[in-house]
């Protein structure tokens, strides 16, 4: 019996072992979100055309769904960039990509997810994880041997070597399967030449980095098919120590290149949900966002919305709803020039 | 503090495991002390403020114990009893006070009785149910001559050893405490370790790796139903979310099982079985034997067979009529539905402060009623024997009966409300106003994160798919371990798949590997998740 409690002991050791050199030397093309690759470098793409001082609107998909540039646009006088992006990315990649995009004179517009503030940077998701080894490769590489480790035991499981592994057999028998993949993959000037081809586009899904206009906007979002419960409208408040020190940097090193950096809320879908409670944590939030050297721009109860005004999730919201919260954004930035 | 939780694996458990033999090698039977000791450590973790509720509980049930216990001719029988009555309503109030209380006066608010303020509630303390069940159980022991006299640290013991304090198996102190009388309990048994360990693993990978990805299904129907919003569920959302959440009971409820009894079995204790693949059951009767067994037994013994006796007495007592027994239709309904129907009631009541519970009970309750009536009525003794493939399709219909009558209670078990409960049942049949596939887009389109794209529903099915036959044919962990007697009982029928452990290499390399499955799930889900039976 001692035996067999020794060879369970080892054949963890074994398993720990091999799963982390699947991770740190095989390279497939898994299962991942590969649109959100190719939706980053066309957001590269659009700012950088863009020469004069522009308003760049950052932030997760709340962003991409829930913000019209074109409005923005024409009721400011300057060129606006929605630069929505993905609400599962790192922190730190999401401000690096405002931070390339921003040039002197820019102003960059916050809109972050409660996550994004809640959340200790210093550890990564398993929807992270699993796109660096997809399509961000690099991120990972660059990170030190010990860090490289602990990331994958802290945001992965053995079904992912599982899935390098056979995802890398099936790219040797069946190339063919994996091409649309492995496409995505493309360097940023073939990405924007399909772009603007306008070959690429896709109507028939939403996630399609190739059906946004030349602002970055989505199209029209008919409909309002989110029954999820909204998040609590107390969320964010006080930010994480990891997070306020990410935001802190950017913020000072956007002031250095005379980029302006103001906050704003990711919408709340207020249905079902208490609503009496939102001042204090937002007199907090104001104050962690005032050390960081920041403003708040607006309001939270600014962007209470109903369900009608939801497309498909507590903070995707229909072209309806998009109007009401640029508008409301409009009003904000007004305020502050 | 949870089974499945990192501080648990990773610090309390070799440290609670250590300690133990430690101080048994040091201090000998001494070592109980330490046991107890981490067992409050292990209750407080969750929140130290309740160990005093907990202590408070053990020292007056073992004031009432010992009283009832007095072996002199001074208290008289009514004294006992009226000893054993005080005990056992101090206990119910106590749990009436945490489970019930508000959210009964928050139900007058209903009819325009506002009694308290709007978000007055108590916290449930961890395992009141069934540190309160145990305890009665022990009263009643008392009272009945089976249970004995034991140290304060005995009893303390037998309240609190970690392994079953927090859901079950509810145990009888005459099962427990003398395996701790024993001199080899206090040596380290590499079989037993071997063992223990080999079924915790199998729990964990149950409940981490099984229940909780049912339970992505299950949450999908259950937190965004009729509520929230207007959209009943769609036909085929409704039967994978309702499956979903039946197997996710079902590998929640074995893995917490499996995990007590290796636990227990690494400290070299034996518990009874709680867990034998109920959904092989060919009725409701024996589902129950089958399902949460202790529970079962608890409420039979100190509930059910009271009752039926009382009313046989009584009935008895009354005419020549009543001497029949349950011969009679008024007879059976008497001493056979209406003890039934009374005990399923209460279970429904202890699973959960709300409508729908009651109704969860009272639909057992009628299957039940349903089950025994048929037996009395149409099973006769020496009936010829399906045999061949007409008994492999009466066991299938019996079987599928069964665990469609199980399927649509628990509906109502998970449901936040009756109303919801119902929204989905009336989805499964078809009763929503034929919403078959118009449906589903829209629904699957609003059910973020859980079941919005297509291949999650696909998952469910998949898994559905995997988990039936799994749960019909694979061993369950009474048949695995047979041949170590991992608990007093002995599984009910053979597993069709005679898979056997056996410390070799292959099994140790599959339980290896299934610890680092599920761990690094754990981590990677960034908490662990409770069990259902969880705060209860």
């Amino acid at each position: 019996m001692k035996t067999y409690l020794i060879k369970m002991v080892l054949a963890a050791a074994a398993l720990c072992l091999v799963h982390a050199l699947v991770l740190l030397y095989v390279r497939a093309p898994i299962v991942a979100e590969y649109w959100v690759r190719e939706l980053i470098e066309l957001k590269r793409y659009m700012a950088a055309k863009v020469n004069r001082p522009k308003i760049i609107v950052l932030g997760g998909s709340n962003v991409l769904f829930g913000i019209d540039a074109n409005s923005i646009e024409k009721a400011m006088g300057n060129p606006a960039i929605n630069f929505g992006l993905h609400g599962g990315m790192r922190l730190e990649d999401l401000l690096a990509e405002g931070a390339s995009a921003a040039k002197p004179g820019d102003t960059i517009v916050l809109l972050l997810e409660p996550i994004f503030f809640e959340d200790d940077q210093s550890t990564w998701t398993e929807w992270q994880l699993v796109n660096a080894l997809a399509w961000n490769r690099s991120s990972i590489d660059e990170l030190p041997l010990r860090k490289k480790v602990a990331v994958f035991f802290q945001a992965s499981n053995v079904d992912l070597s599982l899935q390098l592994l056979s995802t890398a057999l099936g790219q040797r028998l069946f190339p063919g399967h994996y091409e649309q993949r492995e496409q995505t993959l493309a360097p940023a000037q073939v990405i924007a030449e399909r772009y603007l081809s306008g070959k690429f586009r896709d109507e028939s899904r939403v996630y399609c980095a190739y059906n946004l206009d030349d602002h970055g906007d989505f199209g029209e979002l008919k409909g309002a098919f989110c029954s999820s419960s909204g998040i609590s409208v107390a969320r964010p408040s006080h930010i994480a120590p990891s997070a306020k020190v990410a935001l802190s940097r950017f913020v000072s090193l956007m002031r250095a290149r005379h980029v302006r950096v103001a906050f704003g809320y990711s919408p709340y879908l207020i249905d079902g949900v208490d609503t009496r409670n939102w001042k204090a944590s937002e007199s907090v939030f104001r104050s962690d966002i005032d050390e960081i050297g920041a403003q708040v721009i607006e309001q939270r109860d600014a962007v209470f919305f109903r369900r009608e005004y939801f497309y498909n999730g507590v903070f995707h919201l229909n072209s309806e709803g998009r109007k009401i919260r640029t508008e409301r954004l409009i009003d904000a930035l007004r305020r502050i020039e | 503090m949870l089974f499945n939780s990192l501080p648990f694996l990773l610090f309390f458990l070799p440290g609670a495991f250590a300690g133990f033999y430690l101080c048994a090698r040091l201090f000998g039977k001494l070592a109980i002390g330490w046991l107890v000791g981490v067992s409050l450590f292990f209750y407080g973790w969750w929140n130290p403020a309740y160990l005093i509720l907990l202590c408070s509980s053990i020292v007056f049930n073992y004031g009432c114990g010992l009283l009832i216990l007095r072996p002199t001719d001074v208290p008289r029988e009514s004294f006992r009893q009226g000893l054993l009555v005080l005990g056992v309503g101090c206990n119910l109030l106590l749990l009436g006070y945490y489970k019930y209380l508000f959210p009964l006066l928050h139900g007058f608010e209903h009819f325009g009785f506002h009694l308290v303020r709007e978000n007055a509630s108590v916290v449930l303390p961890l395992g009141i149910s069934f540190f309160t069940f145990t305890q009665i159980g022990y009263l009643v022991d008392c009272k009945a001559g089976m249970a004995s006299g034991r140290r304060f640290i005995d009893y303390v013991l037998f309240v609190t050893f970690f392994p079953h304090l927090i859901a079950g198996p509810i145990l009888h102190q005459r099962e427990m405490l003398p395996q701790f009388s024993r001199e080899e309990t206090y040596h380290i048994k590499a079989a037993n370790l071997a063992v223990g360990v080999s079924i915790f693993i199998v729990g964990l990978a149950k409940k981490v790796l099984v229940a909780d990805s049912f339970a992505v299904h299950a949450n999908a129907l259950f937190t965004h139903s009729t509520a929230v919003h207007s959209i009943n569920p769609p036909l085929i959302v409704a039967w994978l979310g309702s499956m979903s959440f039946a197997f996710q009971l079902y590998f929640d409820f074995s893995g917490y099982s499996d995990m007590a009894v290796g636990l227990a079995r690494m400290f070299n204790v034996r518990f009874p079985a709680n867990f034998d693949s109920p959904y092989r059951s060919t009725s409701i009767i024996e589902y129950w034997q089958r399902f949460h067994m202790t529970l079962t037994r608890f409420l039979n013994l100190y509930l059910y067979n009271p009752i039926a006796l009382w009313i046989t007495r009584r009935n008895a007592g009354k005419s020549a009529a009543g001497s029949k027994g349950t011969k009679t239709a008024s007879g059976f309904a008497s001493m056979v539905i209406f003890p039934t129907f009374f005990t399923m009631f209460l279970a429904g009541i202890w699973h959960g402060a709300g409508l729908q519970f009651i109704i969860f009970g009272v639909l057992h309750g009628i299957y039940l009623s349903i089950n025994r009536t048929w037996r009395q009525l149409f099973q006769r003794k020496g009936q010829p024997e399906a045999t061949g493939l007409s008994l492999w399709f009466e066991t299938a219909w019996k079987i599928s009966l069964t665990c469609l009558a199980v399927l649509i209670a628990d509906i109502f078990f998970r449901a936040q409300s009756v109303a919801d409960g119902f929204s989905i049942l009336r989805s499964m049949f078809l009763l929503n106003g034929g919403s078959l596939p118009g449906n589903i887009t829209r629904f699957q389109a609003a059910f973020a994160p859980a079941m919005d794209f297509p291949f999650l529903r696909t998952r469910a099915l998949i898994s559905l798919m995997v988990a039936l036959p799994f749960v019909w044919t694979m061993p369950n962990v009474l048949q695995l371990f047979s041949a170590w007697e991992p608990t007093f009982s002995t599984p009910r029928s053979a597993s069709p798949i005679p898979l056997k452990w056996r410390p070799t290499a292959g099994w140790a390399v599959f339980c290896g590997f299934l610890v680092v499955v599920a761990v690094l799930e754990i981590i990677k889900s960034g908490h662990a998740s409770p069990f259902l039976y969880f705060q209860f």
